[in-house]
């Protein structure tokens, strides 16, 4: 019930917060902790609700399906004006092919939150 | 009659209140449902971004082997090849070769066995799993044999020789 009693607010059909993360050092079979900032300009608190990540591949032959991202499972809140963390491990599969060696991949996050 | 119709109008109040009574609980039940809705309700605010993730570059492994010397014609020995990883994660070693040199010297190594598949410096996988920290100067090392064969002729005489030794290794699976 919680969960499904949202509305969007008209106003503000933009984004109303930024969301960046990091993360470096992935070799296959490996996974490093992915840090995600949230950065709200909202007045109000606000409780991530979901947070989730499209990979992009770096090269074709490095495909992004040989990357995963940990569900995002907590309820990070972050204060008015203010800006949270949340760490979820970011893992290479361990067939990931040479192609994958020393590339950056992009990653763009979408995410809901409420308040 | 008169208190009758009291008694009837009576009842029929009660009827009518207890109409209203229901009536009045259903919408404020209603209400409380419709408050309850109101009291969860929450604005919807939606976030984007960007992010990266940057995969680890690839060294060649480090190896270093002990030179021969001193051989004459039917003499058998070994020397140690120690492998280094200059990278921040393990190597799986996956087969070694050698190279000899016929006339003086012949080089022969026996396949890496299955618990010298992780370099992590010379340890085991099962000390790095336990949670060691690993170090990128630890050494896996291993011995390859040489001999001189009895043939040799005097050219192999007091002739130092490095073996060429190739390690190949991968990464994941």
């Amino acid at each position: 019930m919680l969960a499904l009693v949202a509305w969007a607010r008209p106003s503000e059909a933009a984004t109303n917060y930024k969301v960046t993360g990091s993360a470096s050092g992935l070799y296959p079979g490996a996974s490093v902790p992915m840090v995600i900032t949230i950065t709200s300009s909202e007045t109000k608190p606000i409780t991530v609700q979901t947070l989730n990540a499209l990979i992009t591949s770096p090269v074709a032959g490095c495909k992004a399906s040989y990357f995963t991202l940990a569900p995002y499972k907590t309820k990070l809140v972050v204060k008015a004006k203010s800006s949270g963390t949340v760490t979820l491990p970011m893992a290479m599969a361990k067939t990931a092919p040479q192609a994958c060696v020393a590339r950056t991949l992009t990653l763009t996050f979408v995410s809901t939150a409420t308040y | 009659m008169s208190k009758h119709a009291v008694v009837v109008e009576d009842g029929q109040r009660t009827k009518r209140i207890g109409r209203r009574l229901k009536v009045g609980a259903g919408i404020f039940g209603g209400m409380m449902a419709i408050g309850t809705g109101v009291a969860v309700a929450a604005w919807l605010v939606t976030g984007s971004g960007t992010g990266s993730v940057g995969t680890a570059s690839i060294q060649n492994l480090g190896i270093a082997v002990d030179a021969v010397t001193g051989y004459y014609p039917g003499l058998s020995g070994q020397t140690t090849v120690r492998v280094s990883n200059p990278n921040g994660y393990p190597v799986a070693l996956t087969s070694v070769n050698v190279t000899s040199e016929p006339a003086c010297y012949v080089v022969t190594v026996d396949p890496l066995p299955a618990n010298a598949s992780v370099v992590a410096g010379a340890r085991a996988a099962a000390w790095e799993n336990s949670g060691n920290t690993w170090h990128a100067d630890d050494r896996y090392s291993f011995p390859i044999n040489i001999s001189m064969p009895a043939s040799s002729g005097p050219s192999c005489s007091a002739t130092t020789f490095t073996p060429t030794v190739t390690v190949n290794g991968q990464v994941g699976s």
